[in-house]
């Protein structure tokens, strides 16, 4: 049991050392960016990653700034498009479920704005209709991705790829970069 | 209706090495950041097919070949619009007559393209807008300057520009951790020396001298990835010195890069425990930058206390288009 246990912790951490430092750093300058200029960052998911999508909401919109008060008035406006049943249902039930995200972003997209898209199989029709869409708006995309990266990969900007080929280090590993950009803005701001 | 917001930069060393004549021969380097201080360019469409320009003065002309301002009339021509439209122009530093050493022309030229192409339905990166703004500002409108503004500030954050002899321009972001950025933000200090300036006057002098002083050049250029081994240690003491050996070299590149006022400002700083500083951008006036440790402010704030302090923060993003209707 302790091999077991061991061989998961060993094989996460190794995949997660694999990213591309410069690729996490990256993301944080475009989320920073999107902060300064004061645009909205939209994250987007299925399953697992929906839920990682809404944890970061979460994380950007409020662990960064939680602890401190009043004392910064501007924060971040990370809005989840995972979370609303009656507008995804909507668009999925009336033209299909690979539009559920894309004609979200419709709604509210401007140029100064940012899209973050997670995916470990980087082929989620509806997540890559939502790249193509925000590339078109001209905002920046921050990819989370696994396995080989799919077709997701070459839509983004900021490449943030851990290349298992499983769901479970896939997202665990995804999770852990949330919060290591979390902490940065949480130490920064 | 469009609003574009470009950021104005300082820049710590390597300045002056972005001059054509320079970097052909070796190649040009300079470590520069955006700040938190903005050029804004609002476009609109006028219905009666005449151009208004709101600058530091007003201009409101039938067509194109009219227009008085040399950069505005050179991108409309860029961009190829004749007339029907409004322009106007906002900075957080304004300046009345002429620069300060923020990079403020070229963020205004940048800032100005991509509102333009933007009015046109048109999409363009920073490495276009940037090449565009070189185009418009030394070629067409001839001014004496480098190309680092129009590259730093279209891009935006901290990097390091280099300026490859082939011509070729690399941007390569420095990322730092929150503690590094943090601390060498409070290290810094900038003041309002009170003086505008001529840049070109001064710069056409530099640009003159680069055959002579070529030597100090390449030394200021090798200054910056020493300059950034300092900072990614977050040596900040080290990185201040290094910003007076590079104010020192830069004095010599051209006799009106400092004057009497200006030694006698950096003179009381360094008296008052400052590792170092620059007058940024041409010099001859404009703002001086000042590195020191932080128990030593309050002197340096107090011998300088006849001079505006103003505070500042780096920034990430480049040129942005922030309104659109």
């Amino acid at each position: 049991m302790k091999e077991y246990i061991e061989n998961f912790l060993t094989e996460l951490n190794t995949e997660i050392k694999k990213v591309a430092w410069q690729e996490i750093a990256l993301a944080i300058k475009i989320l920073y960016a999107t902060y300064e200029h004061d645009g909205k960052i939209f994250l987007i998911g299925n399953g697992g990653s929906a839920a990682i999508a809404s944890h970061f909401v979460n994380d950007l919109n409020k662990t960064v700034f939680g602890q401190k008060g009043e004392k910064n008035v501007k924060r971040f406006q990370a809005i989840s498009l995972v979370d609303n049943v009656s507008a995804l249902t909507a668009w999925a039930n009336d033209v299909g479920f690979e539009a559920v995200f894309s004609e979200q972003l419709k709604n509210f997209a401007q140029e100064k704005d940012a899209l973050v898209a997670i995916s470990s199989s980087g082929n989620s029709p509806n997540i890559i209709k939502a790249a193509e869409t925000a590339r078109s708006l001209n905002l920046p995309v921050i990819g989370l991705v696994g396995f080989d990266g799919g077709k997701l990969l070459p839509l983004t900007d900021a490449k943030i790829h851990i290349s298992s080929s499983k769901y479970a280090i896939v997202e665990s590993g995804h999770d852990a970069i949330c919060h290591l950009i979390t902490t940065y803005f949480e130490e920064l701001l | 209706m469009i609003i574009t917001q470009t950021p104005l930069r300082i820049s710590f060393v390597g300045g002056g090495t972005d001059f054509e004549n320079f970097y052909r021969r070796y190649p040009g380097r300079v470590l520069s950041t955006s700040i938190d201080k903005y050029f804004y360019v609002g476009l609109n469409s006028r219905f009666d097919g005449w151009i208004k320009l709101n600058y530091t003065q007003t201009e409101t002309v039938e067509h194109r070949g009219q227009i008085q301002h040399p950069l505005i009339k050179g991108a409309l021509e860029e961009v190829g619009i004749e007339k029907g439209i409004d322009i106007v122009s906002l900075a957080d530093l304004p300046a009345q007559k002429t620069g300060l050493g923020l990079g403020a022309s070229s963020s205004f030229t940048v800032g100005l393209l991509n509102g333009l192409y933007a009015f046109l339905g048109e999409h363009k990166s920073p490495e276009f807008l940037a090449e565009k703004a070189c185009q418009i500002e030394i070629q067409k409108a001839g001014s004496p300057i480098g190309k680092q503004d129009q590259y730093a500030t279209a891009f935006g954050g901290l990097n390091i520009i280099t300026f490859n002899c082939g011509g070729k321009i690399n941007v390569e972001p420095i990322y730092l951790s929150p503690q590094i950025k943090e601390g060498f933000q409070k290290h810094l200090l900038l003041f309002f020396t009170g003086k505008e300036r001529s840049a070109s006057s001064i710069l056409s002098k530099q640009k003159q001298n680069i055959d002579k002083k070529f030597e100090f050049l390449k030394q200021m250029s090798n200054l910056v990835p020493i300059f950034k081994e300092a900072l990614e240690k977050g040596d900040f003491q080290k990185m201040g010195e290094l910003l007076h050996q590079n104010w020192l070299m830069k004095k010599e590149l051209a006799s009106n890069i400092a004057n009497p006022q200006i030694d006698e400002m950096y003179q009381s700083v360094l008296r008052a425990g400052a590792w170092g500083g620059k007058i940024l951008g041409a010099g001859g006036g404009g703002f001086l930058l000042v590195m020191a440790p932080l128990k030593n402010h309050p002197n340096i704030k107090g011998a300088l206390k006849d001079h505006q302090l103003i505070p500042f923060r780096f920034s990430e993003s480049g040129s942005k288009i922030v309104f659109k209707s």
